[in-house]
C-alpha cells in the first residue's frame, strides 16, 4: 500500500460528471429515462445503418486501419445525430449543444474535432445506444453508441473526412 | 481551483494497454496514474490512448509512470 495519499484530480479540477444528471431535449423536457449507451440494452446492427466517430486525430487509434474496423470498447454517434449536428451548424443562432460536437457529446477535450470516420457495422454486430449525459461542464444530449465488441472487419469506410 | 494543463505523450506500452480497454467516451479515457515515487493521480484524462492531460506546473518524466489503469467511477 502506498504511503502517499492519492491525489484525486476531481478535487482539484472537478469533472462535473454526474451519473444521475437529467438531460434536457430540445423542448427543454427532461429525458429522465434516457441513460448513456453503456446502460442501454444490447441491440444488433442491421448492416445498413452508418455510424460516425468524431475525432481530433486523423490517426484515431480506435480505428483499426489495417482491418478497417472499430476496436472493442469504442464509441460513435449515429449518422442521424451527426447530420443533426451538421444541419444546425448552418443555422445561425442555434444553441451550442446543437452544433458543437464538444458540447453535444460532452467531450472533455479542448482539442477541436477535426475528423469524421464513417463506420457501417455488419448485420448482427452488437452495440448499445443511449443519450450522452452532461459532464465536464458540457451539455451532452447527443446520441452515443457503444460497441463493446467493436465491429466486424471492413466496416470502416475510408478515408477519414475533415470535419468543418 | 482550475489549473492550466498540458498534454504529454505516454509511453507506448501504456497506449497499447489503453487500446485493450474500453473508452470512457468518444475519444477519451479517464485513468489513474501511479508514479515511481509512489504518488497516485486519479481521474486524469487520456486522449487517443496517447495524450495524457497533465498539470502545466507539475513536472513529470513520463518514464516515472509505473502504472496506468482506467479510473474507477
Amino acid at each position: 500500500m502506498s504511503i502517499y495519499p492519492t491525489v484525486n484530480f476531481q478535487e482539484i479540477q472537478p469533472l462535473n460528471k454526474t451519473l444521475d444528471t437529467k438531460v434536457l431535449n430540445e423542448d427543454g423536457e427532461h429525458l429522465s429515462d434516457q441513460g448513456g449507451a453503456i446502460d442501454a440494452p444490447i441491440q444488433l446492427a442491421n448492416g445498413s445503418n452508418h455510424y460516425i466517430r468524431l475525432s481530433a486525430f486523423k490517426n484515431d487509434k480506435r480505428i483499426d486501419q489495417e482491418n478497417k474496423c472499430l476496436l472493442p470498447g469504442s464509441f460513435t454517434t449515429t449518422m442521424e445525430d451527426f447530420m443533426t449536428l451538421m444541419v444546425n451548424r448552418q443555422m445561425p443562432g442555434s444553441v451550442p449543444h446543437m452544433h458543437d460536437p464538444l458540447e453535444r457529446y460532452a467531450l472533455p477535450s479542448i482539442l477541436p474535432i477535426n475528423w469524421v470516420f464513417n463506420i457501417q457495422p455488419k448485420q448482427n454486430d452488437e452495440f448499445q445506444q443511449g443519450i450522452v449525459q452532461a459532464g465536464f461542464g458540457r451539455h451532452g444530449g447527443g446520441i452515443e453508441c457503444y460497441f463493446a465488441k467493436g465491429t466486424s472487419l471492413h466496416t470502416f469506410i475510408p478515408p477519414p473526412v475533415e470535419f468543418s | 481551483m482550475t489549473m492550466k494543463t498540458q498534454f504529454i505523450t505516454i509511453p507506448e506500452r501504456f497506449s497499447q494497454k489503453l487500446l485493450q480497454l474500453p473508452e470512457s467516451g468518444m475519444g477519451y479515457q479517464i485513468v489513474k496514474v501511479k508514479l515511481n515515487s509512489g504518488r497516485i493521480f486519479d481521474h486524469l484524462k487520456v486522449f487517443n490512448a496517447t495524450l495524457l492531460e497533465w498539470w502545466e506546473n507539475e513536472p513529470i518524466n513520463t518514464q516515472d509512470i509505473i502504472k496506468l489503469d482506467l479510473a474507477s467511477i
